[in-house]
């Protein structure tokens, strides 16, 4: 069951931190989690996670220019990142087709797909 | 399963500061944990076990002494489901400089001691793990209801569709199958089979004895007494438990039906079932498919009211039809033959399915306003005078005024005003010319037509459609659309006019008889 994979998970909603580190923990991931982008970006240039699981709306740093700034982080490590929205418009769809190794899920969002799509992820890593 | 990591670190922080070993037994007789690398000579791992045991039967403190120095003590470790581990200590009896507070009788108070000291641990750290246990349900429930809200969200959309289809509950069972994670999803509906559908798993269809009828039977043997048919639902999370459904399928298996209804019209099931018994029905899953059983028999009932809705003005066509056909003898059977050319022609036309829509009741009400013209004037054998004629003309127009009021025959009445206008635009009541007449009136004008000349009139006898085509070819572009009469020309040459007649309607025939009868009188 243990994985030496890590996974962030960036969220201001308690229940949303608290249900993908019970379903990833439970998988053997180890889980960090972070309340908004700034501790994501801190916790991602410092602790090299393998999948980071943001939410858009957040106080202080928000989702998208966490992904901004971590796309760049891109080029020399890659890693997964899942961005889950309440609603994507076509903008929104065309700037995710921009970044790299980034998928969205929308919300009311199902913790087990999030749990494959992270799986075939790594799965297809080798 | 339970996570002792921050208990096992405390334990291994306390051997030096309290020279004493601990070490954690499951009831499997295992040694979960031990802060000794190996266990110490002086005991057995054998000893350790047997008081592990003792503590475990005995549900209590044991205490006892090896070599007159060497102590081994425990007290059993509980959940919510019992005695799960026994927490072991062990070390040098402690001598009389060392105690702090020195009784008369050593012997008796160290295991008092070590009893409470045990007994404190193991309420730090049973009260840790149930703390633990109960975050990690509620984040379990957490993530069932995060599952539930996904689903709902994904299906709802899906029943938003206004109308119920069999395509929309394909999607529907396929969503239900995948997300709720069963083997199969079906709905049943036993008055109207041809609704009845169900998505199944490919891997369990073999596991039903009789994979046709399974559904069927599952939905049969459901007791009409039982009680919780009352919430509209029944369960069964394993079938073993019943002769009846466990004869069903080879494997036990679990089955819950929702019944779809609205109001007090029941219409029939929805079903789940799957082979996993690891798993049971849980409340919100109930929950959520009592819902969309719900949101589904509304989509039922709107489609009812919609196909009522359609059958009601279906039948009120007809009888406006009857109420024309009694009045004028001459017309019987007129309108249905215009409407069926109009409809030849407009399928050739390619047009929309609301245009057909339209073209369709046009065409059959277009001489609805017969019925406010005197009969003498509608059947008189001898030709009309101009006053006669001015009445027979307004009948276009009290066609639409008699329809207006149904709302749903709105988008018809333009069609049906304008059937007398003429190409050329010396036609009545408003001399449209062209393309200004409405496509449905141009194409009701050339059925009309034909089928008018191809009739008896009071005034002479029916002509052959050869000679009925050849007229309506000769006032192409004058009184009638070429372009219409063009496709008409095709449709007729492709017999499927004739065939029409032969076929399809042998009471338009007979009328034809009875007309020609008339005629010779």
């Amino acid at each position: 069951m243990e994985n030496n994979k890590k996974v962030l998970v960036i969220d201001d909603e308690a229940q949303i931190r608290r249900v993908l580190e019970l379903k990833f923990k439970n998988r053997g991931y180890q889980v960090i989690m972070a309340k908004n982008g700034e501790q994501g970006f801190d916790i991602i240039q410092k602790q090299k996670p393998d999948i980071v699981i943001s939410d858009i709306n957040m106080p202080i740093m928000d989702g998208k220019t966490l992904c901004e700034k971590t796309n760049g982080l891109k080029k020399y490590r890659s890693f997964l990142t899942i961005i889950i929205t309440a609603r994507i418009n076509p903008e929104d769809r065309d700037w995710i087709d921009t970044l790299q190794d980034t998928l969205f899920m929308e919300k009311p969002f199902s913790p087990a797909r999030i749990v494959e799509a992270v799986e075939q992820y790594i799965g297809g890593q080798g | 399963m339970i996570d002792l990591g921050t208990f096992k670190a405390l334990l291994s922080s306390l051997v030096p500061v309290s020279r004493t070993h601990y070490q954690i037994w499951g009831n499997n007789k295992e040694m979960i944990f031990s802060t000794e690398g190996a266990v110490s000579k002086e005991l057995h791992v054998k000893e350790c076990q047997n008081l592990s045991n003792r503590i475990t039967v005995q549900n209590g403190f044991q205490y006892s002494v090896h070599d007159g120095e060497n102590f081994l003590c425990g007290i059993p470790l509980r959940d919510n489901q019992g005695v799960f581990a026994a927490l072991l200590a062990y070390g040098r009896k402690p001598n009389r400089s060392f105690r702090y507070e020195a009784g008369n009788d050593t012997e008796a108070d160290h295991p008092e001691e070590m009893e409470r000291f045990l007994n404190n641990l193991k309420m730090f750290v049973e009260e840790n793990l149930t703390a633990k246990e109960e975050a990690e349900e509620l984040a379990h429930e957490l993530d069932q209801s995060f599952e539930d809200l996904y689903l709902y969200g994904k299906i709802s959309t899906q029943i938003k569709m206004l109308t119920f289809s069999d395509k929309m509950l394909k999607n529907l069972l396929e969503e239900i199958l995948e997300n709720m994670r069963v083997d199969a999803a079906f709905a049943w509906f036993p008055d109207n089979v041809q609704y009845n559908f169900k998505v199944i798993a490919p891997k369990i269809y073999n596991k039903f004895l009789a994979p046709e009828s399974c559904f069927e039977n599952l939905i049969h043997l459901i007791p009409p007494d039982a009680p919780i048919l009352n919430e509209n639902y029944f369960i069964i999370n394993d079938s073993q438990e019943n002769a009846q459904y466990k004869a069903l399928a080879m494997d036990p298996y679990r089955f819950l039906a929702v019944k779809v209804q609205h109001l007090e019209n029941f219409y029939g099931w929805l079903g789940l079932v799957s082979f996993d018994l690891n798993e049971i029905f849980r409340q919100g899953e109930l929950k959520l498919l009592r819902s969309l059983a719900e949101q589904l028999a509304g989509v039922i009932a709107n489609t009812d009211l919609y196909k009522n809705l359609e059958l009601f003005i279906i039948n009120m066509v007809k009888s406006l039809v009857f109420a024309i056909e009694a009045k004028d003898v001459y017309t019987r059977g007129h309108s249905e033959r215009v409407s069926k050319y109009s409809m030849l022609i407009g399928e050739q036309l390619g047009l929309s399915d609301k245009e057909y829509n339209n073209l369709k009741w046009a065409s059959i009400l277009h001489d609805i306003g017969k019925i406010g013209i005197p009969e003498n004037i509608l059947n008189k054998p001898d030709r009309l005078t101009d006053a006669e004629y001015a009445i027979i003309k307004e009948h276009p127009r009290k066609g639409g005024e008699i329809l207006k009021p149904m709302e749903q025959l709105t988008d018809s009445i333009p069609s049906i005003i304008h059937h007398h206008e003429r190409y050329d635009g010396r036609g009545y009541p408003q001399g449209l010319k062209g393309e200004e007449i409405p496509l449905g009136a141009r194409i009701i004008a050339v059925a009309d037509t034909f089928d008018a000349i191809n009739s008896v009139r009071p005034y002479r006898g029916a002509k052959s459609q050869e000679q009925a085509l050849a007229i309506v070819e000769e006032v192409a572009g004058s009184q009638l659309d070429p372009n219409i009469v063009e496709i008409f020309k095709k449709v007729y040459k492709e017999n499927l006019i004739i065939e029409k007649e032969e076929k399809i309607c042998p009471i338009v025939q007979n009328t034809m008889t009875l007309k020609k009868s008339v005629a010779i009188k």
